[in-house]
């Protein structure tokens, strides 16, 4: 009475479509770990196994350093690595370094690098933001010139938004620019820039028009960072960390020609370059949790065999455990949606906001779950559970925070009034 | 929101939609809730013949094609008006209690017969609310002279009361279970209504006596067969369930926009927008996976994966109905608060199905670390 049943295709040793075992490339426990098959990112997918493999060669083999400037130097040379095996930067062009990676494609390399336990490339403000806005509104020049060295990171960037009075409400900023003798002249000051103290470059939000509201009469530049007029200074994070820092523009210059886009269309750009960043929300962050999670998972079933967890704890920690999963399934269905939608040219709307507010909220509960599953550890300066429980605050806050997300969910979905 | 169903699972939804808000307007729904009967038959006769209660079962099976997802969809649309109709307990839970579990000439034909709407069956399994830890409950088969024979107490169970049939699962002599079809009005078997506070559902204790019984299964696995047709069910209450809840947050929103207060719609207050954003990516991310349930089972994934979607699928849907209608009644006011109003129909529907087929914790439980990979 049964109905029959197909194979389910997540075992390991089905043959691929390419000939090889699959068993012999998916020999990851971890690939359980992201939860059931989905039949729109299958496991045997072509561009997943030539992922898998390469990553299977060429991995990092040592841990991520905690440190910030070995983390950085680190995930620099690993980004090399991928740059030289093409896999640096998928959704790009095939002209431009890429592999015309589709959203799906997109989804399934984060996935892997999160199973392989392969940092971001380090480049990512260059790589998400910059190079795709380049692609559609820089000139050739600014293409050729630059796009490459974003891409190998050669040239590490950074990208220069936010202002002290300038954060939720980005369209107040003030840094301006005027033109003088073909190069543009900045003024002004920036915060939150992340790796700004590393930087060659940053793509710069100005106002060039001083009697345009908001908006209007903005102009995104393209600065290089190592001249007399541009300071960046450090800002110490509460995970002791320096990854931000604020930069001071004091009459900076750079060529007129290193405008994104028309002068004066810098909302433009930008709105396109949010478009690129919304669409990468998410895609990099349910593996890596879930990832965590296996891990989280392994260190309590250590814990019960020392005798250290008692029925009490046994049981909250399931609850906990089990309530974070849950919730890491529904963030990697959510990724999946977009990522299926971008690639039917839908549009997506302001499912990416969804997606933030959710994953903002859900990188901190699984951090502090971790950190307090390894007890004195978890409260150990120095620490990885330490580390991240204090670093995944950012996490509700950088890229919109929570607060903005629920407003525009609020706004623009349910059509409450403004 | 965007959604990965196609086109024509879009227009099943719709259609459903558009029928099931004509058939049952809030003030219907209250007026058949308050009847002796809980559901009207006209209307339970209109929807069988649309052949909802075959949908989700292959047509060599007795049933109308389609799978889980469709049946899921039909679902959510009667989950969403509150429907006071007798669908889950027969199309559903007798349902798919029989196609996991059935494998005798007499159960196909019963199927057949449940497919098409011509017998209402109720499942008698796993006790009170359908959600102990063994499939039995109380009931113990014992073979008398004239055949199998039904004792013990079989719990609190969905639509006992207007059941013309019932699929019972119990424990045999030897060991093991089996699945039996009672008669609910011959001997041997006493319905006892059990009122809930969800009343646009029924309820009935039902307890056996020697009551006659005829078997439905061949014997094999039989207690996996059924928990796999628990899975299958708890997937399809999951959907019903988030039907619910987004209508609540619907409802609220509307609420929102047309209640002014201090010269503005109440809407425009940032704790509300922040509320209710809340609200719509909760019930968002748990429809989710009452989706991915619904794949997983079409596509005959293995028993395991579908136990684990099922699972956390009633476990997200569960806390977030319980949260939305409680939030539904709060940011209506008083009004909320008042029996006219339909927010408490969700209030209580939620909680009573957040305890059928196993509350939320029980789920959470065996996706706990040390079953993780």
């Amino acid at each position: 009475m049964t109905e029959p049943r197909a194979t389910d295709t997540s075992g390991v040793g089905a043959q691929s479509a390419g000939g090889a075992d699959v068993g012999e490339v998916a020999r990851h426990e971890d690939a359980a770990v992201l939860g059931p098959p989905l039949p729109q990112a299958p496991v045997d997918d072509p561009f997943r196994l030539e992922l898998r493999r390469w990553l299977a060669e060429h991995r990092p083999t040592t841990p991520e350093p905690l440190d910030l400037d070995e983390r950085f130097a680190f995930g620099r040379d690993w980004q090399r690595t991928l740059f030289e095996g093409s896999w640096a930067g998928p959704a790009w062009p095939k002209r431009f370094g890429g592999r015309d990676a589709t959203a799906l494609q997109q989804y399934i390399y984060y996935e892997e690098l999160a199973l392989a336990r392969a940092p971001e490339p380090v480049n990512t403000p260059g790589i998400i933001l910059l190079g795709p806005t380049l692609m559609v509104h820089g000139s050739e020049e600014l293409q050729e010139r630059f796009l490459p060295g974003i891409l190998s990171g050669d040239e590490i960037w950074c990208q220069a938004f936010s202002e002290p009075e300038a954060g939720s409400d980005l369209a107040s900023l003030r840094t301006r620019a005027r033109l003088e003798d073909e190069e543009w002249v900045v003024d002004g000051q920036k915060v939150w820039t992340t790796w700004a103290m590393q930087s060659d470059w940053c793509f710069v939000l100005c106002r060039t028009d001083p009697e345009a509201q908001r908006h209007r009469g903005l102009t995104l530049l393209i600065m290089h960072m190592d001249q007399p007029g541009v300071t960046a200074r450090p800002i110490v994070q509460m995970s002791g960390d320096a990854e931000f820092g604020e930069v001071f523009f004091d009459s900076a210059r750079t060529p007129e020609s290193f405008a994104v886009g028309a002068p004066g269309e810098g909302w433009r750009a930008s709105m396109t370059m949010f478009g690129f960043e919304r669409a990468d929300q998410g895609f990099t962050d349910h593996a890596r949790l879930l990832v965590r999670l296996t891990d989280l998972a392994r260190t309590l079933r250590e814990h019960d065999a020392q005798g250290r967890l008692d029925d009490a704890k046994r049981a909250e920690h399931t609850q906990q455990f089990a309530d974070l999963w849950i919730r890491c399934q529904q963030l990697r269905r959510m990724n999946l949606r977009m990522a299926v939608h971008l690639d039917r040219g839908n549009e997506i709307g302001f499912a990416g906001s969804a997606v933030n507010l959710f994953w903002g909220e859900l990188e901190k509960a699984v951090a502090e779950l971790a950190a307090s599953v390894q007890g004195v550890e978890g409260l150990t300066h120095g620490t990885k559970s330490s580390h991240r429980l204090l670093a995944s605050r950012a996490a509700s806050i950088y890229s919109g925070t929570s607060e903005i997300q629920r407003n525009i969910i609020a706004e623009r979905v349910l059509g409450l009034p403004r | 929101m965007i959604t990965l169903l196609d086109a024509d699972q879009r227009e099943i939804r719709d259609v459903a939609r558009r029928f099931l808000g004509d058939s049952y307007p809030p003030e219907r729904v209250l007026e058949i809730m308050e009847s002796d009967a809980g559901f009207e038959q006209g209307a339970w006769d209109e929807l069988i013949g649309l052949g909802w209660a075959g949908v989700g079962l292959s047509e060599d099976l007795g049933g109308a094609g389609y799978g889980d997802v469709e049946r899921g969809l039909l679902l959510e649309e009667m989950g969403r008006v509150c429907a006071p109709v007798p669908f889950l307990s027969t199309a559903v839970l007798a349902r798919d209690l029989l196609t996991a579990a059935g494998g005798t000439p007499e159960a196909q034909e019963l199927l057949g017969r449940v497919a098409v709407g011509e017998v209402r069956a109720a499942a008698v399994v796993a006790g009170d609310l359908h959600a102990g830890p063994s499939v039995a409950g109380g009931v113990r088969a014992a073979n008398g002279s004239d055949g199998p024979a039904l004792a013990g107490p079989g719990g609190v169970t969905l639509e006992a009361g207007s059941a013309e049939v019932l699929v019972v699962v119990a424990a045999l002599v030897d060991g093991g279970v089996g699945v039996f079809e009672v008669d609910p009005d011959g001997p041997g078997v006493t319905r006892t209504p059990h009122p809930m506070i969800d009343a646009t559902r029924r309820f009935a204790a039902v307890t056996f006596d020697g009551a006659p019984a005829r078997r439905l299964d061949i014997g094999t696995d039989v207690e996996g067969a059924v928990r796999r047709g628990l899975d299958r069910a708890t997937v399809g209450l999951a959907a019903e369930m988030i039907g619910g809840a987004q209508r609540c947050v619907d409802l609220t929103t509307e609420y929102a926009l047309q209640r002014h207060q201090f010269g503005v719609p109440i809407g425009s207050f940032q704790a509300i927008k922040h509320r209710l954003a809340d609200l719509l990516v909760g019930v968002d991310a748990a429809r989710e996976l009452v989706l991915q349930g619904a794949e997983l089972a079409t596509a005959g994934a293995a028993e395991d994966t579908i136990a684990t979607a099922a699972a956390a699928a009633k476990a997200a849907v569960s806390d977030v109905y319980e949260t939305v209608t409680g939030e539904a009644i709060q940011l209506h006011g008083a009004i909320g608060f008042t029996w006219e109003h339909a927010a408490h129909l969700y209030f209580k529907r939620a909680r009573v199905s957040a305890a059928l087929l196993g509350r939320a914790r029980d789920h959470r439980a065996i996706l706990g670390w040390a079953q993780h990979p």
